[in-house]
C-alpha cells in the first residue's frame, strides 16, 4: 500500500509544481521480550510503516511524514508550505541514480530464532545472573530484543536505494545486595555474539559485584583510564563535534580547525560503513558509502559531510547524512566511527599508569556536557589504580575536562576497541589528567 | 476512531486466549515543527502518526503488539499475538461497557489556525530579543513545536475513554562568545494550551533570560569541586526531586523490587518541611492530561506529606503485583509504547523559607540558580545534575557566577538533607525519558536548600 501511495506522492508533487520530490520509506518488525522472575513480564511485538516526502520547491527543502497511506495531495501541500517557510540560501541537493555495493551483512543468530526460543534464552539469561553470584537479589532488566528494518529511498531524479538490516541484542542488569550496599551492573551482547547470554550474565554480575565497597574519591587533578565502554559513551555524545553541518553553524569546538592538530600523534579516528558490526550501503540520501579518515595521527583531515555541507564547501560528501527517522530533515551524522585500537591492554595501561583512577562508566551525557565548548562535568564510577594495578571500587565523583584537552592529553590508546550500543566506538584511553570532585576528606586508609 | 464492534472482537479475542485483561490504545497524533538559526529558518516538518496498541494482561504479567495498521484483520492479528504470548486461562466475555468519556473536547482543532507564518514570527521576536541583548551574542537558535494527540482507550473494564490534547512549546538558545571561551543559556516554556498562548507570551523577556544566562556564564570563572551547601532555585530546578526521588516513586521501579523507596510507605523519608505532589489536573500546564493512558482521569497524588511517603505512582499493571489501585499515573509516548507509571506535574510543596535566609546562613556554598537537566539510577538513587546558571556564596554572600557546576549525590540522601524550603513555588517544563518513551512532565519546587551535596566542576579556585 505504501510502495502505491510512494508513486502516486512522486508523480503527484511535480504536477503540483515542485521541481523535484523524493520519499523515504521506512518499514520495522521488532520482537522484544522482559523477562521477570522467569516469566514473561514485558512481550512487544509490532509492525510499522512511515513514509517521509521531501520535495524542492522554489529551491528549498520542505518535509512531511505519515503513517498512513492517505491523502497524498494535503501530504504534499504540507511539504511545499514548510518548504516555502525555509529561509536559508544553502542548496539541498538530491541525490541522482548510483550502483551500490554488496556488503557482507552482520549476521543475527538470535535473529533466527523462533518467539519460543527467544523467550527461553532471556529465561536463561537471567538464571545463569541469578546463579552467577549468591549475592544477585535482583534481575530487574533482561532483554533479548530483535528488529528487521527495511529502509526504500526512492526520487525524481532516478535515485532507487534499498537495504535492508537485522538486529539482535541480549541485555541484562544484575542487582546485588552486600550489607547495606545495593549495587547494579550491565552487560548485552549483539550481533554474532547475541547468543552467548551466560557470558553476559557473568559480565553484569562481575560489573555488579566489583563495585562493593566503593567510596567516593579525593578531590583534584588525576590521571586517568577510561575504559572502552566509557570512552565509547563519551565520544558519542560530543559526535556531533566532527560534524559539518555544525561547524557551519559555528557550534563545534573543532570549527576552522581541518588540517590542524587536534589530538595527540596516537589518535587516528575513521568513520568506516563497511564496519563488521552494522554495515550500511548508503547514507541518508542515497549516496553509496565511503570509509573516512577523520583524524590522522591526530591532525584533522576532515569533517563529516552530507551533499548540502559539502556543497557550502565546494568538497565531497563523505556519505554521512543521516535521516533518524523516513521524516526527520537530512542532517549529518556517523555510520561506525572510532578510535583506532593501539597495541596495549588494560593491565599495561595501569601498570604504566601507576596511580590515577580507572573510569569504566560515566553518567549525565545529555545535560552534563556542552557540545558546542567541549566542556564536561559528569558523574563516574571506577577503581582506583594504585601501584600499577586495579584497587578499591570508586563512586559518586565527577570528572569534569575539556573534548579538546581530552583528545591532547591522550597518552596511549589500549587493543580493546568497544562500541557500548552507540555507533561511536573507542578502546580504552589513558588520559594525562582529568579534574575529579569527590569528598573533601583525604584518604586515610588506601 | 473505530467502531464499536471491531473494538468488541479484539477485545474479545485477547480475553478468549487466556488474558484477564484487554486494553485497545489508538493514538491519532499531528506535529509542526520549525527550527531557526540567527533568525533563518533552516527547516520545517509536518508529521501525522496514527496506530494502535493491544495490551494484554494474565495477572501482573502483560503482552503488547502495536501496529500502524488499524485495519480489523490486523488488529484481530495483533490482539492474538498478545494474548498468545501470555498462557493463561480463557476468560468470560468484557465486562458491560461503563459510560464513554471524553476529555478535552474543546482542544479539538486548536492548531488549526496557526500558519507557519504565525510560527515564524514567534520564532523570529525570540531570535530578535535574543540577539539584541548583548554584541557578546554571537549566535541564536529557536525552534516552535505544536502537538495534537488524540488518544482513545478501551478495555476489557468496560472504559470507553477519549482524550484530545494540545501541546505547544519554543525554544530559544542564546550563544555568547568573547573568541576564547564559549557559553549557552536557554529559556523553553511549554503549555498543554493552543496556539493563542503566543498572544499574550512574552518572547522579548524569555530571549532575555536566555541571553542573560550566556552572557553571565561567559564572564564566570569554573566552578570550584568539593562537598558544599547547595541552594536551587526555583522552578526547573525541581528537576532535583523529578530525578532523585520521582523516578524511585514510580511503580515502574517500586514493583520491582528497584527503588530505595520499596517498603516504605507511612515512614519518614525527609524531614518535616518537604510536601510533594504528582498533579496531572492543573489546568493548561505541559504536563496535564485529562487521563491518563489507561482511560483514567487525572487527579493529584501526594507523594510526600511532611516528610511522610504517602503515596507511589502507580498504573494499573504494576498495581496488581503491588497490591495497589492505580493513582492514573499511566503514561506512553505514543502507541508505540506500552504504558506505564510516570510523573506529570510533579513539584515540591511552597514552604516558608526565603531565598534571602537560605543564602545568608549557608556559609561558603553553591547557589545552583537555574538546573539544567539531569539524570538517574533508580537502583542505587544515585543521580547527576548539570547547572545552567550558578553563584559561589562565601560567608552568607553571593561572590561571583562560576560556570560548569555539576551536582550529584544520591536521591534518599538528598531528601534527608533538604533543610529549607522556600515561598517561591514555580513550575518548569521539560521532556522526561523512560521505558514507556519520552512525555511532557512539568517539575517543580520553591527554592529549596541541601545541607551538603557533591559539587563537580573543572576544579576553579574562587579567591
Amino acid at each position: 500500500m505504501m510502495e502505491l501511495f510512494a508513486e502516486k506522492l512522486l508523480s503527484k508533487a511535480l504536477a503540483m509544481g515542485c521541481e523535484a520530490a523524493e520519499v523515504c520509506i521506512d518499514e520495522r518488525e521488532s520482537f522484544r521480550v522482559k523477562i521477570l522472575q522467569q516469566e514473561v513480564d514485558e512481550y512487544s511485538v509490532n509492525w510499522k510503516t512511515g513514509i517521509g516526502l521531501r520535495v524542492l520547491a522554489d529551491g528549498k527543502n520542505g518535509y512531511a511524514y505519515s503513517e498512513i497511506a492517505g491523502d497524498a495531495e494535503e501530504l504534499i501541500r504540507h511539504a511545499m508550505d514548510n518548504a516555502a517557510a525555509v529561509s536559508t540560501e544553502d542548496v539541498q541537493p538530491m541525490q541522482t541514480a548510483q550502483q551500490y555495493a554488496q556488503i557482507q551483512k552482520q549476521e543475527c543468530p538470535l535473529c533466527a530464532l523462533s518467539e519460543a526460543e527467544k523467550i527461553e534464552l532471556a529465561k536463561q539469561m537471567e538464571r545463569e545472573t541469578k546463579l552467577t553470584d549468591s549475592r544477585v537479589f535482583q534481575v530487574p532488566y533482561c532483554i533479548v530484543t530483535t528488529h528487521r528494518f527495511t529502509r526504500t529511498i526512492r526520487n525524481t531524479a532516478g535515485l532507487d536505494a534499498r537495504d535492508e538490516t537485522q538486529e539482535g541484542v541480549a541485555a541484562v542488569q544484575a542487582a546485588v545486595r552486600d550489607g547495606g550496599e545495593v549495587h547494579d551492573g550491565f552487560a548485552y551482547r549483539e550481533g554474532k555474539q547475541a547468543l552467548d547470554v551466560r557470558g553476559c550474565a557473568q559480565e553484569a554480575v562481575q560489573k555488579a559485584v566489583s563495585r562493593i565497597g566503593a567510596r567516593s574519591y579525593p578531590s583534584g587533578k588525576t590521571a586517568v583510564l577510561l575504559e572502552n565502554e566509557a570512552a565509547s559513551d563519551l565520544l558519542q555524545a560530543f559526535v556531533s563535534a566532527f560534524c559539518a553541518d555544525q561547524a557551519q553553524r559555528r557550534l563545534s569546538p573543532f570549527t576552522g580547525k581541518t588540517g590542524s592538530m587536534i589530538a595527540s600523534e596516537v589518535v587516528t579516528i575513521v568513520d568506516d560503513p563497511f564496519y563488521e558490526r552494522h554495515p550500511h550501503r548508503f547514507d541518508g540520501e542515497g549516496t553509496p558509502a565511503k570509509k573516512t579518515v577523520v583524524v590522522d595521527r591526530g591532525r584533522f583531515r576532515t569533517f563529516l559531510h552530507n551533499l548540502k555541507t559539502a556543497k557550502k564547501e565546494q568538497t565531497e560528501t563523505t556519505a554521512n547524512a543521516s535521516r533518524p527517522t523516513a521524516g526527520s530533515p537530512i542532517g549529518v551524522g556517523p555510520t561506525n566511527l572510532y578510535i583506532l585500537p593501539g597495541q596495549a591492554d588494560t593491565f599495561e595501561l595501569m601498570e604504566k599508569i601507576g596511580s590515577g583512577i580507572l573510569i569504566d562508566s560515566v553518567t549525565g551525557l545529555h545535560a552534563g556536557l556542552n557540545p558546542v565548548t567541549g566542556d564536561f562535568s559528569l558523574l563516574a564510577g571506577g577503581y582506583v589504580i594504585e601501584d600499577g594495578k586495579r584497587g578499591r571500587a570508586v563512586e559518586q565523583v565527577t570528572v569534569a575536562g575539556n573534548l579538546r584537552n581530552l583528545l591532547m592529553q591522550i597518552r596511549m590508546v589500549g587493543n580493546d576497541l568497544k562500541f557500548a550500543m552507540n555507533p561511536v566506538g573507542s578502546p580504552s584511553l589513558w588520559i594525562e589528567e582529568l579534574t575529579v570532585a569527590g569528598d573533601n576528606e583525604e584518604e586515610k586508609d588506601l | 476512531m473505530l467502531n464499536e464492534g471491531t473494538v468488541q472482537r479484539v477485545l474479545q479475542e485477547t480475553l478468549s486466549l487466556g488474558a484477564d485483561f484487554s486494553e485497545l490504545y489508538i493514538e491519532d497524533t499531528e506535529e509542526n515543527t520549525v527550527s531557526m538559526t540567527d533568525g533563518r529558518i533552516e527547516d520545517a516538518g509536518y508529521a501525522r502518526k496514527r496506530g494502535a496498541g493491544i495490551r494484554a494482561a494474565a495477572g501482573p504479567l502483560q503482552a503488547y503488539v502495536y501496529t500502524a495498521d488499524l485495519s480489523e484483520e490486523k488488529l484481530l492479528q495483533a490482539a492474538h499475538a498478545a494474548a498468545a504470548a501470555l498462557k493463561g486461562e480463557a476468560h468470560a466475555v468484557p465486562q458491560e461497557r461503563e459510560k464513554e468519556r471524553r476529555y478535552g473536547e474543546g482542544n479539538r482543532g486548536i492548531f488549526s489556525a496557526a500558519s507557519n507564518a504565525m510560527r515564524i514570527g514567534v520564532l523570529k521576536d525570540l531570535s530578535q530579543a535574543a540577539k539584541e541583548y548583548s554584541s557578546e551574542i554571537i549566535q541564536t537558535q529557536a525552534s516552535y513545536l505544536d502537538v495534537t494527540q488524540h488518544v482513545f482507550v478501551a478495555n476489557s473494564y468496560g472504559v470507553r475513554a477519549y482524550d484530545t490534547r494540545p501541546r505547544t512549546r519554543v525554544f530559544i538558545r542564546s550563544i555568547a562568545g568573547d573568541g576564547m571561551s564559549t557559553q549557552m543559556g536557554y529559556c523553553s516554556p511549554g503549555t498543554a494550551k493552543g496556539f493563542d498562548v503566543y498572544r499574550d507570551f512574552d518572547a522579548e523577556e524569555c530571549a532575555r533570560e536566555a541571553s542573560r544566562i550566556a552572557v553571565t556564564m561567559l564572564h564566570a570563572p569554573e566552578c570550584p569541586a568539593m562537598a558544599v551547601p547547595v541552594v536551587i532555585g526555583n522552578g526547573f530546578g525541581g528537576v532535583i526531586f523529578h530525578e532523585a526521588c520521582g523516578h524511585a516513586l514510580e511503580a515502574t521501579s517500586v514493583a520491582k523490587d528497584a527503588s530505595v523507596f520499596c517498603g516504605k510507605l507511612g515512614q519518614r523519608v525527609a524531614q518535616p518541611c518537604v510536601t510533594a505532589i504528582d498533579d496531572g489536573t492543573i489546568p493548561g500546564e505541559w504536563g496535564s492530561l485529562g487521563m491518563d493512558d489507561e482511560g483514567m482521569q487525572t487527579r493529584r497524588n501526594v507523594l510526600i506529606e511532611k516528610g511522610i511517603l504517602k503515596s507511589y505512582l502507580v498504573d494499573r499493571i504494576n498495581g496488581r503485583r503491588m497490591g495497589m489501585e492505580t493513582t492514573a499515573s499511566s503514561r506512553r509516548q505514543g502507541y508505540d509504547f506500552a504504558p506505564t507509571s510516570r510523573m506529570t506535574n510533579t513539584f515540591i510543596a511552597p514552604g516558608t523559607d526565603t531565598v534571602e535566609e537560605m543564602l545568608a546562613t549557608m556559609g561558603e556554598g553553591l547557589y545552583a540558580k537555574k538546573m539544567g537537566g539531569g539524570s538517574v539510577n533508580p537502583m542505587t538513587g544515585e543521580f547527576n545534575f548539570a547547572v545552567l546558571e550558578a553563584y559561589w556564596v562565601r560567608d552568607g554572600r553571593i561572590i561571583t557566577p562560576v560556570r560548569g557546576a555539576t551536582l550529584i549525590g544520591k536521591g534518599a540522601e538528598v531528601l534527608q538533607r533538604i533543610d529549607r524550603v522556600g515561598n517561591d513555588l514555580k513550575l518548569g517544563q521539560g521532556m522526561c525519558g523512560s521505558v514507556s518513551g519520552s512525555i511532557p512532565t512539568n517539575v517543580g519546587q520553591p527554592t529549596i536548600r541541601v545541607s551538603e551535596m557533591i559539587v563537580g566542576g573543572k576544579g576553579g579556585v574562587i579567591a
